[in-house]
């Protein structure tokens, strides 16, 4: 028992001596480089280059996909789908994004994009330093904003519709990448539609207190449509890209 | 030109004030290099620990309790039969944290719901007993919090409404430096089962239908629900 206890002091104090390292190495090197006092725009839809202006600092806006239609003055774009799902699904779009003459992060560098760059995948398993846990390419966005130190993340119009197929169940992981940003202390804001940091439309912002007539109901639709989703058949094909990057850190 | 849409806060702010006043806090009680786990029905072996907190009925699986959480409005217990509750609540002799003190239990006490919010300038929603216990953990400042056994079953009927709440807790602990940690297959933290956790680089061609049978249920629920207001505010006035 006594190894058990020394093994479990340990392994919190080598936890707690990699973050504070980590943390305070950030969170010099953001305050170096002045990303600190600086704001990223994470948009999709349009109406963002207008905080260039209204929020009187150095702003930056990062669009993904098609984010580029609404924004011409983007600064960076990330597209995380492979590159022959762009050319198989949207055969214009790389040329698009070559006329552009801005940094596309993808999955690696492709020669179809000359300007795409790799996303730093082994970087974000540094710091935040979460476990892996991305399920759209506005997750990696908020992440890498995070990896580079902004002081302030801008949501723009993302998960703003309930209705949406695209971003109903992701969600969980958004409000992750919110949370995470919010604990380390970066001022994180959304648009006033977005359901990021909200409950869902049906629910009570407080379980217990507001009593729901029909919550029964929304929670069961939703375990069988659970249910049902559970049923279909997945299987992974996992990228060398993520394990390559993996084992160079670990 | 398009117009800038008016920008909140949903989930407050961090000041630097609130954060080395929480820090201080944390250290000068000890609560920093203190355990908490977190257990609710579920059984299994608990790892070693400073506390162990539990929901509901957790004290019939788990002994030797520190805390109990029931944050469902008192009157459920009633109205579903379970008055004898009460009675075995009370002779555990621990605090239980509820809405409000409850006159048959003497340790019970009121849940602090503002707690976050002054402590660390929090505004986040709360769906089921143990989001509130884990916001009572990360405002205690504990070093790390182990949730144990929870959001293990995805087929369970309040795994996918309380997924984005405990999501989004943990990560804030985790941000917070506070060390989480969870069971083996809780999903915690963790993406939907037909979901890759690496968007775009594992490729999932079917994983489209799942999301499509998820997004009708909730364009149900949505048309569905009625009176968007169709809750009920409770006695104590929120």
């Amino acid at each position: 028992m006594t190894i058990q206890r020394a093994r479990a002091i340990w392994s919190g104090l080598r936890f707690f001596l990699i973050k504070t390292w980590r943390r305070w190495r950030w969170s010099v090197l953001r305050t170096c480089n002045g990303r600190r006092f600086q704001t990223v725009v994470l948009a999709c839809g349009s109406g963002d280059r207008s905080y260039r202006n209204d929020l009187g600092r150095r702003v930056t806006v990062w669009g993904c996909n098609f984010a580029y239609r609404n924004s011409p003055q983007m600064d960076r774009i990330y597209a995380m789908d492979h590159i022959a799902e762009w050319l198989e699904r949207s055969p214009g779009w790389t040329d698009n994004v070559n006329d552009l003459g801005i940094p596309v992060v993808m999955q690696k560098h492709f020669s179809e994009v000359p300007k795409s760059t790799p996303l730093n995948l082994a970087g974000l398993r540094r710091f935040p330093g979460t476990r892996d846990y991305y399920i759209n390419t506005i997750c990696y966005m908020i992440a890498d904003a995070i990896r580079e130190g902004f002081g302030t993340i801008v949501i723009h119009r993302i998960l703003a519709r309930v209705g949406s197929i695209e971003y109903m169940e992701q969600k969980a992981c958004l409000d992750f990448w919110a949370g995470v940003a919010h604990g380390l202390g970066i001022e994180l804001l959304t648009s006033e539609d977005s359901l990021i940091g909200h409950p869902y439309p049906w629910q009570s912002n407080l379980y217990g207190y507001v009593i729901q007539d029909n919550w029964p109901i929304s929670a069961q639709l939703l375990s069988h449509g659970v249910i049902d989703a559970c049923r279909v058949p997945v299987k992974f094909h996992i990228a060398d890209e993520v394990y390559g990057q993996r084992s160079a850190t670990d | 030109m398009a117009s800038a849409a008016p920008l909140t806060e949903p989930l407050g702010r961090l000041t630097a004030v609130k954060w080395l006043i929480w820090s201080a806090r944390r250290l000068l009680t000890g609560n920093r290099f203190r355990t908490v786990v977190l257990v609710g029905r579920l059984g299994g072996d608990l790892p070693e620990t400073d506390e162990t907190w539990g929901c509901n009925f957790a004290y019939r699986t788990h002994k030797g309790l520190d805390r109990l959480y029931a944050m469902d409005p008192p009157e459920d217990f009633h109205k579903a039969g379970e008055s004898w509750w009460f009675a075995e609540a009370d002779t555990l002799g621990i605090p239980v944290v509820m809405q409000y003190p409850v006159g048959g239990i003497r340790q019970s006490c009121g849940f602090d719901r503002d707690g976050l919010r002054k402590t660390l300038g929090l505004n986040v929603h709360h769906q089921g007993s143990v989001a509130y216990m884990l916001a009572d953990a990360i405002r205690e400042g504990f070093g790390t919090i182990v949730l144990h056994r929870m959001l293990e079953r995805g087929l369970s009927e309040e795994y996918y409404e309380q997924k984005d709440c405990l999501d989004m807790l943990a990560a804030l602990a985790a941000g917070l430096g506070i060390r989480v940690l969870t069971t083996g297959n809780s999903l915690i933290a963790r993406p939907h089962p037909w979901q890759s956790e690496h968007y775009g680089y594992e490729t999932h061609p079917r994983s489209a239908q799942a999301t499509r049978m998820i997004t009708e249920t909730v364009r149900d629920i949505v048309t569905d629900r009625g009176d968007p207001g169709a809750g009920r505010l409770p006695q104590d006035g929120l």
